[in-house]
């Protein structure tokens, strides 16, 4: 009788044991059935400086408004902030004010609970009329002290988290042009929730942060806008207020994520990581639509049409590469199938065909006065032609050939950069091995070329 | 008592067991909650491999933030299934060891390439083979001399860095995996500040068309590193403004003023100054620049979203005039018919409108409509506002 007593005890601690989840069937499976313990996720965007879409040409290459939100999904709106540090665009083009218009959209889209206004982009905003009109859901913040703005410098979201209430708050603070003293006002208590602080400080540099820290132990994180390839922690990842970046065209989201502490009314854990927005990532259609809205509203404006352009020296002139053929047939034989020769093809699929800052690298002296215009009104100077590396060609072409090429050359590396040509750094002498035809036969009707362009002597 | 101590030694033995048991079923059941996203720990979370460290805040029912090794979440332990699994160091195989994990350039200039060498040794007693090394950017490009080392062999993995053309701070990272069971995946950190070796000011230039030249501002290129360099030369769109240099001058700070043909720049009204110049780190300088127009309207494009056939939306425009002067509207005309004027107000040097905009009916398959609104001043020039819609989606 004892034994069963004991067999029956035994039995009755290991029931005891599965039920406070040491076992698989225990709350240790309810914790995987959410993938997660229970955590709060603040995620931190800025210096979208109008990327908004990476260039269609380059494979592997990260960033994108349209698979953002896949990395949004990972945590549960209730448990989420999402908050971009500011700096929508580069400069205030006309073609910028579009973009900013669209890209305000997209946040909307994206589920962005606050957006920071930086000084350039609040005159922007206000020129455009977005003040008040950016959507229910999107709210906007702006640094105090600037004049005629109408904007709170908080954004607050009440969570909780296990159990606990916490309310996150977000505050825009501009240390060029304000006391760091002021900042503590900024946070004044609105309610008896624990208050979580953040602040996104522009007007300081990352290697200016440790003083500003000093001042400011009693915030949380401190979100320092200046330019940061991709989002990181600035200095001590064990100091408060933790300072992290925001990255830049949104290549990376920053994610920080709250946990609770060991102890319970404990300190919070913090952890930060940059999340890259691969291009393995599902895309979002409204995001997808939004960006063929954004190429609809460029071809009207005529953008690529009436892009200002500079002269070209000494009354030069670009020609086309089919006024190349008769005296370099076997040069203009090899480019006529290569991928140079195509690439305004590639970029009508893609539908980046309406963007100056694509079409650029895709034809024949967008920036100059007698280069590309559009499709039809300069077909031939579609694609990238012989002018593009050995400049305007209308001196030597008159002169047949007496006179040199003219400037501007462009180098590779102009539209090869690591942005938009993501394999070619480290791989030029394939690239170049590609358009060889600086080596020709001496065939009835072609022209020897002797001179190097630049590209090895044994191609 | 014998039985009893055998009984609770199994117990004791028995949860062990279950508990880990338990712990590793419950990882492997976790679900992917979407794709997974490959995450690249913040620089600091990678140097930092010290144990978790909580802050102590004095105020216990207030949050207080500590940090912790950054954990994986569900995503993440997903994406770790995928990667090499590191295996119990049985002292057994080839293992790579490098000298340094992090490598810094410290300031460097813009779209430079920078070098660096990262040393390794197989400290192993097998031989051990680079199976592949990767960076997370087309900007670096990490290269070996071979794959394989012998027991005892050194090797050096050489990266060359290109700088991004605008001032940030940069982290960059090369993944090394290797036959190494215990340690198959090793992480080699780049970092490196991007500082402007020339300044320009300012940013952007605002031109008037009327007035003298007197009002014109000047461009100051000032050497940031103490290099001195010449000017080459100065071309702008529309060939609309130039500036007197002599090209023989070497210095580190030039101030130089400009000259601008007020036809030239009526054609462009915006465009780009660029400067040439002979800074073995800053050959070019590129300065936007805006003509003041008599009038400037704002926004220049009305962009409509989630607009509903029949449904009036409201728009304010304002037009100014860009040198104080009052002046009157003779009409506001839609190309369309589909704008109106709701409100007219004068305000300092200007007016603003609110446009009544009614969307259209939409046909089917139709997502957009557009409209040009014109606005001509009296006695004066017209202006034209590019509004482009988009219908609500249905869902």
């Amino acid at each position: 009788m004892r034994l069963v007593g004991y067999i029956t005890a035994l039995a009755a601690g290991w029931m005891l044991l599965l039920s406070v989840g040491m076992g698989p069937a225990g709350k240790a499976m309810d914790a995987g059935k959410s993938g997660k313990e229970d955590a709060l996720t603040v995620f931190i965007t800025g210096n979208e400086l109008g990327a908004m879409k990476p260039c269609g040409c380059s494979g592997g290459q990260l960033g994108g408004l349209s698979k953002r939100g896949a990395v949004f999904k990972a945590a549960e709106k209730t448990r989420r902030v999402i908050v971009d540090a500011g700096g929508l665009v580069a400069n205030d083009s006309e073609q910028d004010l579009i973009k900013f218009n669209v890209i305000i959209r997209a946040l909307g889209l994206l589920g962005y609970d606050v957006a920071n206004l930086t000084k350039s982009d609040l005159e922007i905003a206000q020129n455009l009329g977005l003040i008040g009109n950016v959507g229910p859901d999107l709210k906007l913040v702006a640094a105090p002290g600037i004049p005629d703005v109408n904007l709170p410098a908080k954004f607050g979201k009440r969570m909780t988290l296990q159990g606990r209430p916490i309310r996150v708050e977000i505050a825009s603070f501009d240390a060029s042009g304000g006391r760091v003293e002021l900042i503590e006002k900024l946070f004044e208590p609105e309610s008896d929730a624990a208050t979580l602080k953040i602040l996104i400080l522009a007007g300081r540099r990352a290697d200016e942060m440790d003083a500003f820290v000093e001042k400011t132990a009693f915030l949380d994180c401190v979100i320092c806008t200046d330019s940061s390839e991709m989002p990181e922690i600035i200095g001590d990842p064990n100091r408060r207020p933790l300072v992290v970046s925001a990255g830049r065209l949104g290549k990376y989201v920053g994610r920080l994520r709250i946990s609770p502490g060991r102890k319970e009314k404990g300190p919070l854990k913090f952890s930060f990581s940059a999340v890259p927005v691969s291009e393995d990532l599902p895309e979002d259609e409204a995001l997808n639509e939004l960006y063929k809205h954004y190429q609809q509203i460029l071809m009207a404006g005529g953008l690529v049409e009436n892009l200002p352009r500079f002269d070209l020296p000494d009354g030069l002139r670009y020609m086309g590469s089919e006024s190349c053929k008769t005296c370099h047939k076997y040069a203009y034989e090899k480019w006529k199938d290569r991928k140079h020769a195509h690439a305004y093809e590639t970029l009508e699929e893609v539908g980046s065909d309406y963007d100056p800052e694509c079409v650029v690298c895709h034809v024949v002296g967008l920036k100059y006065e007698s280069g590309f215009v559009g499709p039809d009104k300069t077909p031939k100077f579609r694609g990238v032609g012989c002018e593009n590396c050995h400049g305007p060609g209308s001196e030597h072409v008159l002169s047949a050939g007496e006179a040199p090429t003219g400037e501007p050359k462009t180098p590779c590396a102009d539209c090869h950069t690591s942005e938009n040509s993501v394999h070619y750094n480290g791989n030029e002498t394939k690239y170049l091995e590609k358009i060889v035809h600086w080596r020709e036969p001496n065939a009835v009707g072609d022209v020897k070329i002797y001179r190097n362009t630049g590209g090895s002597k044994d191609l | 008592m014998k039985r009893i101590s055998l009984i609770l030694v199994v117990f004791a033995v028995s949860c062990i067991i279950l508990s880990q048991g338990g712990c590793r079923g419950a990882e492997k059941s976790a679900p992917a909650v979407q794709k997974p996203a490959p995450v690249v720990p913040a620089s600091a979370a990678v140097e930092q491999k010290a144990p978790a460290v909580v802050a102590p805040r004095p105020v216990p029912d207030k949050p207080a933030p500590a940090t912790d090794t950054p954990k994986p979440a569900a995503d993440e332990q997903v994406r770790a299934a995928k990667e090499p699994v590191a295996k119990p160091d049985d002292g057994k195989g080839p293992r790579i060891k490098f000298d340094e994990l992090i490598h810094n350039f410290g300031d460097i200039a813009p779209v430079s390439r920078n070098n660096c060498e990262f040393q390794f040794k197989n400290v192993g007693n097998a031989l051990l083979k680079i199976i592949d090394i990767t960076a997370d950017c087309g900007c670096t490009v990490p290269t070996l001399d071979k794959r394989e080392y012998a027991p005892g062999e050194a090797g050096t993995a050489k990266v060359e860095y290109h700088a991004a053309a605008v001032a940030s701070l940069a982290t960059k990272h090369v993944y090394v995996t290797t036959n190494d069971t215990v340690n198959p995946k090793t992480t080699l950190t780049l970092k490196a500040r991007i500082v402007d070796r020339v300044s320009y000011e300012p940013r952007a230039l605002k031109l008037l068309l009327k007035g003298g030249d007197d009002k014109l501002p000047k461009v100051t290129l000032t050497s940031l590193d103490g290099k001195p360099f010449k000017i080459k030369g100065v071309k702008s769109s529309a060939n609309s403004i130039s500036a007197q240099f002599d090209p023989e001058v070497e210095a580190t700070k030039f101030v130089l003023e400009l000259k601008v043909d007020k036809a030239q720049l009526r054609k462009v009204t915006n465009g780009v100054v660029e400067f040439s110049l002979t800074h073995p780190d800053a050959r070019s300088i590129s300065i936007p620049f805006t003509a003041l127009t008599q009038f400037t309207l704002n926004p220049p494009t009305v962009i409509v979203f989630d607009a509903e056939p029949g449904k009036p939306i409201i728009r304010d425009v304002t037009i100014l005039n860009n040198y104080q002067e009052n002046f009157e509207t003779a009409s506001v005309k839609s190309k369309t018919g589909i704008t109106e004027v709701a409100e007219q107000e004068k305000i300092n040097y200007g007016h603003r409108f609110s446009l009544r905009i009614t969307p259209p009916d939409a046909p089917p398959g139709t997502r957009r409509f557009s409209d040009v609104v014109t606005i001509t001043v009296k006695g004066g020039e017209s202006l034209t506002i590019n509004c482009q819609g988009f219908y609500k989606r249905k869902k």
